[in-house]
Order: C-alpha cells, then structure tokens, then sequence
C-alpha cells in the first residue's frame, strides 16, 4: 500500500446528502439533506437515537448502500458516480470497517483476517506496518488461530488491526464495543483513539454508547435523519446531557 | 397443529420445497418409464407372437431338449409330410421353413437391406394351409425356384421393383432370385414384423436354399370338419420318428410368448438395475438436504420445544414433510415417466420398430412401483435426520451456534453381539448356499444388522463396521470358490457396502482432501478444461445449427411426426450445447481465482503439463503393480522425479491470492458430513463408470493379448451383423479355400447349449473347428497334446474340465446333441487357455452332422509365405465383397474392430449412468446453495471489506469444483478396486488381463471437476448477487 495521500481536504463528507424509504403516506426519511465533514486525522462519533439515521449515514458514506439525493465523497472520491465494482475496489483499498459482532471470516486466521483486503487486491502488505499494528494491538502470538479461538474482544482488536492494515482514507466502525464487556470495550476504545493520534488514522464510529463516544475528538448528532448537534473533545456527562436533550 | 406447521413450511419455501423433490422424481420418472416402456414392448411382442405363430392348429416339429429351437433344433424329414397327408382325418399339411438369421436382400441401389432392430427372416410361402397367415399385397406368390416375395414395408422403404432380379444373402451364398410380389406377414393391413425384414421363397426353394434340403422346421396341419380328434391325433403320434412330438397351435404360441417375454424381461432387468442406481444416488441427495434444512432450522425447531412441543411431535412434523416431498415427487415422477416410457415407445415406432399404433400399457405394478419408490426412498432417507431433530433441546432457541448432535446410540452388549452375530451367520449361509438370490437379499440384511450390532458395541467400531465388511465382502469374492453368479451378486452386494461404508468415513476425508486438490493445479485444470469445453461447445453450436438446418427442411418437403420430434430434438440439444459454453465458461472464469496474470497463467500450465505428466507415469505404474505387469513399474520412479521437478517449479510461480481459494476449500471442507453426501452421490456414479472402463479396458486388454500371444492367423473374417446370432454361409469359407494365396481357412462355430455330457446330463457350451488345421491357427496353450490322434471324434478340453472330470489324455466321455443322438468323444488335447475356444472344442465334422443347417460364425485365414498383404487383401476381398455384412481383417484391424465394439458397449452404459450423475450433481447444486444462504453474513462482510461479486462468484465456483473432485477421487478409486476385483471373479475366458487405464480415470476426474463448476453456477451466481448490506445486517 503506498502512503496514503496527504491531501488537504476532509477525509469524506457528505452533501445534501437524503434518504427515503418508501413513498407518499409511507415515506420514511432516514437521511433528510444532510451535510457533514469528516476530517483528516481526526475520530469522529455519531449518535442518536434509534431511526435517527445514524447506521444509514454510516453505510452510504462508506459506499454500502446508495443515496436517493445528494452526494457523499470519500476523499476527492464521488461516491454516486462509482459503478457497483468500483464501489467494492474502493471500500477495498480506501475504507476499513470494523462492524458490532461477525467480523471475521471463520476459516480464515487472525493473520489472514487482517490481511484479507490486501490479498483480494493481489498486494503484498507493508511487513513492517503490519508488524506495527499487530504490536500495537498486543496479539502478536495468537496471529495463528482461528476467531472461534479467540475471545470476543481479541476478535474486535483483529478487526481494528484489519481495518487499520492497510492504511485506509478512513475507517468507519459500526457500534465496536456493543457485543463485548465494558472492560474490553474500553481496551479497543483506547486502541482505536491510539490509532487516530499516534498512526494519524481517520475514524468514523457510530454508537450509542456515551462512554464510547467520549473517546471521540468531536461527536455528531442526529434525529429524525438530521444532524441536530455537534460537540468537541466531549466528555462522557456531556455527551448524556445532549442525549437527554434530543429526547 | 403440526399438519399445519408442516404445511407453513412448505407454502412459505415453495422454490426451496420443489428443489427438494426434484431429486425424487427423477428416480420414480425413470423407474416408471421403465415399466411403462417394458410393458408396452411386452405387449407388442405378444401381438407379434400371436402374429407370427398364431393360426395354427397342431404341428409335428422334433423333440428339444435344451437349445434355442431356431438355432439348434434337428429338422423334420420332408418325407414326413406326404405320410402326415394321408393320415385319416388330416385335412391340409403345411410345411414350415423359417430361418431367422439369414436371407438380407441387396436393393436396386445396391443398399443391403439389414433388419436394424429385428431378424432378417427367410420364410417358405404357405402354399397348402387352408387359411394362410401370409397376405399378398402386390404381384403373385412365388411359383418358380427362383423366384421370391418380400415383405410389403421393406419394398416401399427400398428401391425395388416387381420383375426385377435382387441378390440374396442366402446359406447357400449370395443368390439371385426375381422379386414377383409382396405381402403382409400376420394380418391383411398390416406387418406384424416389428422391425423384421422378410423374404418368402416357394416351399422346395426354401427347403434347399435355406436349410440346405436337410427338413422342415415344423410341419403344421389341421383336422377334417368332423374328424375324432383324439383318434386322428393318435394316429398322427404312430407315424411320428423317434425324435418327432406333435405340439398343438396353443402350445406353440405359449413358448413364443415366453421366450419374446424372457428377452423384454432382460431388458427390463437391465434398465432397472439403472433406475435402482438412480434412486439410491437421489436418497443421499435427500438425506444430505434434509439434514441440512433440520440444521438451518434448529433455532425455530428450539424454539417450537421451548413452547412446548413434544420431540416427537418435532420428529412427525419432519417426516410428514417428507412424506409431502415423497407424494409430489411420485405424481410427478408418476406422470412424467409415463411419458418417458410412451416417448420411448413412439421414438421406435417412428425408427420402423413395432407398429405404428402406440397403446399405453399401464398395469398396477408401475403404479404400485412409483408409489413404493417416491415416498418410500423419500422418508427412508429423511428418516435419520428427523430422528436426530427430536433430540434438539429447547435451549436450541436461545443459542447463536446450535449444531445438530450425531446420534451415538447407548452402549448395550446385549443388543449389539447378538446382531453382530446375526450378520455373520446370514453372510455364511449366503456364501455357502452359493445362490445368487441368497447373496442378494441375505447379503444387504447382514450388512443392516452388522451396522447396528457394532454400533452398539463401539462407537468408533461402529463407524468403520460397514467399511470392513464391505472390504470383508470383497476379498471374499476373490478368494472363494463360487459359482459366476453368486460371485456377481456377492461383488454388487460388497459394491454398495462399501459405498455406505467409505460414506460414513468420508466426513474424515473431506476436510484433508478439500485442502489438498483446492489450490492452484486445479486452477489451471480447469482452465485448459473450460477452454476444451469451450471450444466444444462452439463447435457443437455449428453442428446442431447444421442439424436444425436439415430437420426444418425436412419438415418443409415432408411435414411428419418424426420431423417434429427431430426438430424438438434439435432444439433440446441446442439447449444442452448453450449449458455446456455456460459451464465451459465459467471454469475458465474460476481459474482465475488464483489472481495470477495471463503470462503466469501460462508459466502455471507450464508447470502442471510437466506436473501432470509426472503423476501419470506414476499412477501408470502403481496401475501396472496392480496387475503384476512389472516391467510397466519403471515408471513410478521417473514419473516422481518428473514430478518432484514440477514441484520444485512452482516456487519460480507467484503466490496465489491465498484468502480466495482458501476460503474456498476452507469452506468445501467446513462441514465435513454435508461436503461428503453430497460429494458421495458423485462417488456412486463415477465408481460404476469407473469400474466399467476398467472391466472394458480390461477386456480389450485381454483380447491383445490374445492376438499377440496365441493367434497366429493373418485374416479374420466375421459378420458385421450385432443381431443374436451373427453367422455367414459356410460357402464363404469354401471359396476362400480354393484361393491360390490362401494356405488353410478354418471355421468357428459356438453355440452356448450344444450338447449335453452323458455322465453327468449337464448341457455344455461348446466351440467347433477345424481341428487340424487350426493349429496352424491358433494356441490354446496345450498342456497335453496328441496331435497324430485327431479324428472326426476328437475334443478338446480345458484343464479345470479335464480336472474336475478326472479325465486324462485319451479319456473317452459320451455327449448328446439336441438332436437326440449321442456320440462318444476322445480327449485328444487338454490346454490351459480358455479364451479362445472356451471349455470345450469338437471337430467341425462332427458338429456338422448334428448342426447340419448351421453357418460359420467366424473364419481365420493363413496365406501362404511370400503373398504381400494387398494382395491377399484384393484376393480375400474379392470373395468376400459378394457378402453383405461381412468383414474382412488384418490382426491390427481385427483388434481396433474388437475395441471399437467395447467402447460402444461402454458408451450406452455411461449414457445410462448419466441420469445418475445429474442427479449427483443436482444435490451438489442443492447443496451449495443452501451452503451460500446459511453464509450470508459471512459472505456480506467479505464483500464489504473489498472481495468483489467476480471473485466472490469464482470462490464459490471453484468451492464446487472441490467438492465434485473429492466425489471423482473417492468415485475412481472405488472403481479402480472394483473393476479390479470384477475382473479377477470373471471367468478367464472373458477376461484374464488386467488393465485399469489411468488416463481414463484422471480425465473423468478432470470432467468431474468441470461438472462441479456446472452445478455450482446458480449458487455462485447468488452469492455473487448478495446485497452487501442485507447480508451484513442478516441475523
């Protein structure tokens, strides 16, 4: 993977972005014209409520699922311009996921979990990243075994180091720590916020956890398929009292 | 309650529920059509009987007492006839000459016309019956010794004229004989002949032409209006020869049916024997399905005993949605293969074979069969995995990774050793009774009850019980003295032990195997496959365009139900070839699961041609140690350096995209027990093609060898006829004697009852020929000779004959003809080589007198030093060329003819198998696809972190390569042992050589490979479709 290009611009970002289910009387808005940045280098969380669109918001700007209007970009990137195959080729080489619970390919090992992407591209890794991440993610000596050996937060931790791998524009984690204890959901909390100011890694992550939020440099709000609020360097207490607000 | 459930289930699936009884009604539609089809020939070959034999009152014929009476009756003496006329009360005497196995006419155009699908027959006209069974249609009845009539369906199908002169194959030799009428045998508007061709000559023309003026067949009469039967028929009796019996009309018509209805009932035994391969291949495809339906829906069945169902009510709710899948599967299968049996019968009656009327013959046993077929195969396969869902615990519902427990039955001694024993007891009794039908149905009991005797002794005992009893079974055939049959029987029964045997131990195979044949040699493999098959297909899209081209004009000139059917047929075909560039196509598009480019692509094939050529030879000669061929073992060495270089190439190869292939074979062999079933339909088809090549590799094997080691004869001369007794005139051997070129001509002629042995009543086979000269010939590999004693009276026997009978050299026995004469015979040579003559061989001359009316089944030639072959060729051809159906060969052609043969026989019996293999490959289909639904997650996450829909379709292809491959390898080696230990219990004068052709068995695994492709198309295809986020969300 060559160094991930040091642009100016955000990481990814979305413009009027909308999407709607259904039509007339049944229309459901899940993304009402919704424009967000998410910056270089920097983790960013989304909360809500549940139907606050925040999964929605995830998956169209990560190029799993597509807009009714509007445009997201990772990068330069117009995603709504891509072809079903570019879009794979691009979540391949540019967007690393971590999901909430499933994810990793059971017949493969830890190592070939983290290197799956790269091998579906036909590229060698970078050795000595990877043998960075793997360090830093502390399971150097259970790189060999298969994910129903491991425990389900050493699964989360493989999948981290996935998506962090191959040095993505940016990384989108889907409730991380929702399957797992507190104790080891602060472990790849920690983790993932080490990534982002030490590896200079960008992270999306959606939850709806405030703990898990407070790790974040900013955190976004969102209801009724809007963002409705937006808070920086956010402290668990704060991030509450903001919840309780959109009640 | 549960009926509803079970109805829910059904309704909801509908698409899942039809897939599942596919696989049924394949095997009750080919069953029935079996039935329906054997039913009808059965009644059209009654007709024909009554057609051919019917009319007649009584008839005075010779005494038979073993022998088929066309060929090896003794003859009436036509003096007889005269006698027969003037007995008191005998109002009319008529003749009756038929010879079935002569008598092909030469058309104007010069076309031989030769029965396809019945006898060539050479009748006398009925000239004195009263009421005569021969109608003339055209012209007059033949009057003058040279002249004939010809049946009216074979003179308006070739290019004849009454008045015109037409060459004749007659016993006597090709014969002219002017064409003055035609007729219809059997009624007055129709032919009754059922694909016969026949002539009629005069009576005293037929006598001397086709039976050579030795008698009648039979001589028919019938009573005077007012006769006193009973005295008349004494009367009749006093005048009767010794060997003579008077049969009435009833009588006649009773044996004719009976041996027209032994010959439909071969047929039938033979096409069910298929059917019964299909149905046991569709009960591992249920099997397989149903334990995998039961496994997906564990969580809902927990969930039903969490509420309060019963695990019983759980086990009915299984079994009656099996008994659903049964009943559609045999009304469908019902209704189909009745259409399948009457096609059949239509498509022979457009060929000219039978009469045009096409009745539907249904009896109750076709239904009865269909019914006992669909539903009970369908819950006797689901039976095991609805037992084992009664024992899913409520907790079921709650847990993420709820797995189906394989039952392991308590230990109890009690039950177990008294089974055990029970099996060995009822395998005793059928080895010793040395009967076919015991070995049948004791055998299989045994192997149910030694199944269950161990597995209640020992668990892991019990899982290997089948497989050693199978193996148990197989040295058996090999090692005991029993008689053919038995020995068959019993190999068939160790033949499917075996399958359910290796089935129980294969789970252990999959995951080893997956992972040993899923990686980069067969990438390539079924690259240069899908290339093959592609290339194939173009060139069948041009052929079955060419095909449409000439039916469509057909139907334009002449618009008829067989051009309807031919385009029909076209069109299907066409369909087949468009599936076959798909498949093709898609293997070519599954090798590249390796990521390699094009330029290493070719540096791969590179390496696995040189690869492929080193396993060969090494295969080659682990083939050869098998049968004993050592000087063929020096390739093992050369093949595994070869070898070991293609190994050592590869690391110069890149490194494959390993995560593809290898979640692929990770995933062939995840589930072991589901990969195996469905691997194990395959195996089932692939073992009895295998062993088939074999046993026919085998005997084209033998036949080499016997050329080149005991024939020492330059021409061979046979009839090209593949009727039931291919024979040509003797008057062919007499020319080829007087030719200037020619040193000796011997003639063979065999019949499988020719005469019984006085000492014991047995009635033997038995050869005839020349003995003397053929020496020259021929070397049975005497063990004992007295060439100085050979005389008219002269036999030869085989040693094991000789042995049995303590008869030494010069051993004097009597042998009896069906003639009802006896002849005493001296040992005059005893040999060891029963290949070439059998277990006995008498003096032409002897034979002769007793078979007066008999032809050369085969002539051998030596010409004389110095004669350059074509010349001998121009020579011999010049005599043969007036014989339709004869052909002339070398030794080197004489073989290829021989193989040519065999590999016909080969070709009808994997056609027959095929309907097997697709059922096979259904259930890999049907597998796979349930496979991929229960993957859903696990393939959206793939593809959200970058696996695109291609390589996602090629992993999934290349999956279902690796699961047909483990079906072929467990397939050929079965059949390799099999064949094997076929040809070792068949009798050396079929086959003595072993001869397993590996290439043979690799190219079926290549083909097996490039099926799997095919069956995992609609699979891939699916997985490749997912809906990322779906999949992702699923669950």
């Amino acid at each position: 993977m060559t160094q991930a290009t040091v642009t100016t611009g955000p990481a990814a970002k979305a413009v009027g972005a909308s999407k709607f289910y259904g039509n007339g009387d049944t229309e459901v808005r899940a993304l009402d014209d919704v424009d967000v940045e998410f910056e270089r280098g920097k983790f960013t969380a989304i909360m809500g409520p549940s139907g606050s669109g925040k999964s929605t918001l995830m998956h169209c700007q990560a190029g799993l699922d597509t807009l009714t209007g509007g445009q997201v970009f990772i990068g330069d990137t117009d995603l709504s311009a891509l072809s079903e195959k570019d879009l794979t080729l691009l979540r391949r080489d540019k967007v690393g996921f971590v999901f909430q619970a499933f994810n990793l390919v059971p017949t493969l090992s830890a190592l070939e979990n983290i290197t799956l992407p790269m091998d579906l591209a036909g590229v060698a890794p970078d050795q000595a990243w990877l043998d960075e991440v793997i360090n830093t993610v502390g399971l150097a000596d259970r790189m060999g075994h298969r994910p129903n050996e491991l425990s389900g937060g050493q699964q989360q931790r493989v999948a981290v180091s996935r998506a962090l791998a191959s040095r993505p524009e940016i990384i989108f984690a889907d409730e991380p720590t929702g399957n797992v204890d507190s104790t080891t959901g602060n472990e790849i909390l920690a983790f993932m916020k080490q990534a982002v100011d030490t590896l200079g890694q960008t992270i999306v992550m959606v939850t709806h956890d405030p703990g898990a939020a407070a790790y974040a440099d900013r955190v976004i709000f969102l209801a009724d398929g809007k963002i409705v609020d937006e808070l920086l360097d956010p402290s668990a207490e704060q991030v509450i009292d903001h919840m309780k607000q959109l009640r | 309650m549960i009926a509803k459930l079970v109805w829910r289930n059904i309704t909801g699936k509908p698409f899942r529920f039809l897939l599942t009884c596919s696989a049924v009604t394949v095997g009750v539609m080919f069953t029935v059509g079996v039935f329906v089809f054997t039913d009808g020939l059965r009644s059209t070959f009654d007709d024909l009987a009554g057609d051919i034999e019917g009319n007649v009152d009584y008839a005075v014929r010779t005494q038979l007492d073993f022998g088929d009476r066309d060929l090896t009756a003794g003859l009436i003496d036509p003096e007889l006839d005269a006698v027969l006329a003037s007995v008191p009360g005998v109002a009319a005497t008529q003749p009756v000459i038929q010879n079935p196995f002569c008598c092909a006419p030469t058309d104007g155009n010069g076309e031989l016309q030769q029965a396809a699908t019945g006898p060539n027959l050479g009748l006398n006209w009925e000239d004195k019956r009263l009421d005569s069974r021969y109608f003339l249609i055209e012209g007059s009845e033949p009057s003058g010794p040279d002249q004939f009539v010809l049946d009216q369906d074979t003179f308006e199908n070739g290019e004849f004229e009454l008045g015109g002169t037409y060459s004749i194959s007659m016993p006597t030799g090709p014969n002219d004989y002017e064409l003055v009428g035609t007729f219809f045998l059997g009624a007055p508007d129709r032919n009754a002949l059922v694909g016969a061709i026949a002539v009629a000559f005069k009576t005293s023309t037929a006598l001397s032409d086709l039976y050579l003026g030795f008698g009648y067949y039979r001589i028919d009469f019938e009573l005077e209006d007012g006769a006193d039967e009973a005295s008349v028929l004494a009367a009749v009796t006093a005048i009767l020869p010794s060997n003579g019996e008077l049969v009435t009309g009833d009588e006649i018509l009773a044996e004719r049916e009976e041996s027209f209805g032994n010959v439909v009932n071969n047929f039938r035994v033979f096409l069910l024997v298929f059917a019964f391969i299909v149905l046991l291949v569709s009960a591992f495809v249920i099997f397989n399905v149903f334990t995998i339906l039961i496994g997906q829906r564990i969580r809902e069945l927990g969930l039903l005993r969490a509420i309060g169902a019963s695990g019983r009510q759980i086990t009915w709710a299984l079994i009656g949605e099996a008994g659903l899948v049964g009943i559609v599967a045999m009304v469908a299968g019902t209704g189909l293969g009745i259409g399948l049996g009457w096609s059949l019968r239509w498509l022979l009656s457009i060929l000219d074979f039978g009469p045009d009327s096409n009745e539907l013959v249904l009896t109750p046993t076709t239904f009865i069969f269909g019914a006992v077929v669909g539903i009970g195969v369908t819950m006797a396969s689901a039976i095991a995995p609805a037992l084992r869902a009664r024992r899913i615990s409520p907790m079921a519902a709650l847990r993420e990774d709820a797995r189906l427990t394989q039952y392991v039955p308590p230990r109890t001694l009690a039950l177990g050793i008294p089974f055990v024993a029970l099996a060995a007891v009822l395998i005793v009794v059928a080895i010793s009774s040395d009967n076919w039908q015991n070995v049948i149905v004791l055998g299989p009991i045994a192997a149910i009850a030694n199944a269950f005797g161990w597995k209640r002794i020992n668990a892991i005992a019990g899982q290997y019980a089948t497989l050693a009893l199978g193996l148990v079974l197989l040295v058996a055939t090999l090692v005991l003295d029993m008689g053919t049959g038995a020995v068959l029987s019993l190999l068939g029964v160790a033949a499917a032990t075996l399958f359910l045997g290796v089935n129980g131990v294969s789970p252990r195979l999959a995951q080893p195997v997956a992972s040993f044949v899923g990686r980069w040699p067969l990438a390539i493999l079924l690259g240069i496959m899908g290339v093959v098959v592609t290339l194939l297909s173009l060139a069948g899209f041009v052929g079955v365009l060419f095909l449409v081209g000439v039916s469509v004009k057909d139907l334009i000139t002449d618009f008829d139900a067989a051009g309807v059917a031919a385009l029909v047929g076209c069109i299907a075909l066409f369909g087949f070839v468009y599936l076959v560039f798909r498949v093709g196509v898609r293997a070519v598009d599954a090798s590249f699961i390796m990521g390699w480019r094009w330029t290493q692509v070719l540096a791969g094939i590179g390496v696995f041609v040189i690869g492929a050529i080193g396993a060969i030879a090494a295969l080659t000669g682990l083939a050869a140690i098998v049968a004993a061929d050592w000087g063929a073992t020096v390739t093992i060495p050369i093949g595994a350096v070869i070898l070991a270089a293609a190994v050592w190439l590869r690391r110069f190869l890149p490194k494959t995209l390993k995560s593809n292939a290898r979640m692929a074979r990770e995933n062939a062999g995840r589930s072991p027990r589901r990969t195996a079933s469905a691997a194990a339909a395959l195996m089932i088809g692939l073992a009895l093609v295998s062993t088939a090549t074999v046993v026919s590799s085998s005997f084209k094997a033998t036949f080499a060898d016997i050329l080149e080691n005991s024939v020492t004869a330059d021409w061979f001369i046979s009839s090209a006829d593949n009727g039931p007794n291919p024979a040509f005139s003797s008057e062919l051997a007499n020319q080829i004697e007087q030719l200037p070129q020619v040193d000796t001509a011997i003639r063979f002629r065999f019949l499988l009852e020719a005469y019984a042995t006085d000492f014991d009543g047995e009635v033997r086979d038995s050869s005839a020929t020349n003995m003397r000269e053929s020496l020259g010939h021929l070397d049975p590999d005497f063990v004992e000779l007295n060439e100085d004693a050979i005389a008219r009276d002269s036999i030869w026997v085989h040693e094991d004959f000789a042995n049995d009978n303590e008869f030494t050299l010069g051993s004097t026995f009597v042998i009896r003809f069906p003639d009802q004469t006896s002849e005493a015979v001296r040992i005059d040579g005893i040999y060891s080589d029963s290949s070439i003559y059998g277990n006995r061989v008498v003096n032409l001359e002897l034979w002769a007198d007793h078979y007066p009316a008999g032809q050369d089944q085969f002539v051998s030639v030596t010409v004389n030093d110095g004669v350059a072959q074509e010349d001998a060729r121009a020579a011999l051809s010049a005599v043969t060329d007036a014989y339709p159906q004869i052909n002339l060969d070398t030794r080197d052609e004489f073989q290829d003819r021989q193989s040519a043969q065999i590999d016909q026989f080969l070709t009808v019996i994997s056609v027959l198998l095929l309907v097997a293999i697709i059922i096979a490959l259904l259930g890999i289909a049907i597998t796979l696809a349930l496979s991929v639904l229960e993957r859903t997650r696990e393939l959206g996450l793939v593809r959200a972190v970058g696996m695109t829909s291609q390589q996602m379709m090629r992993m999934v292809l290349f999956e279902g390569a690796i699961i047909a491959l483990f079906g072929g390898v467990l397939g050929v080696a079965l059949g390799s042992v099999f064949g094997a230990a076929a040809v070792a219990v068949i009798p050396d004068d079929f086959i003595r050589t072993l001869d397993i052709p590996v290439l043979d068995m690799l190219q079926y695994l290549a083909i097996a490979s490039v099926a799997g492709i095919g069956a995992a198309i609609i699979p891939a295809r699916r997985a490749a479709r997912l809906n990322v986020l779906d999949a992702i969300s699923q669950g």
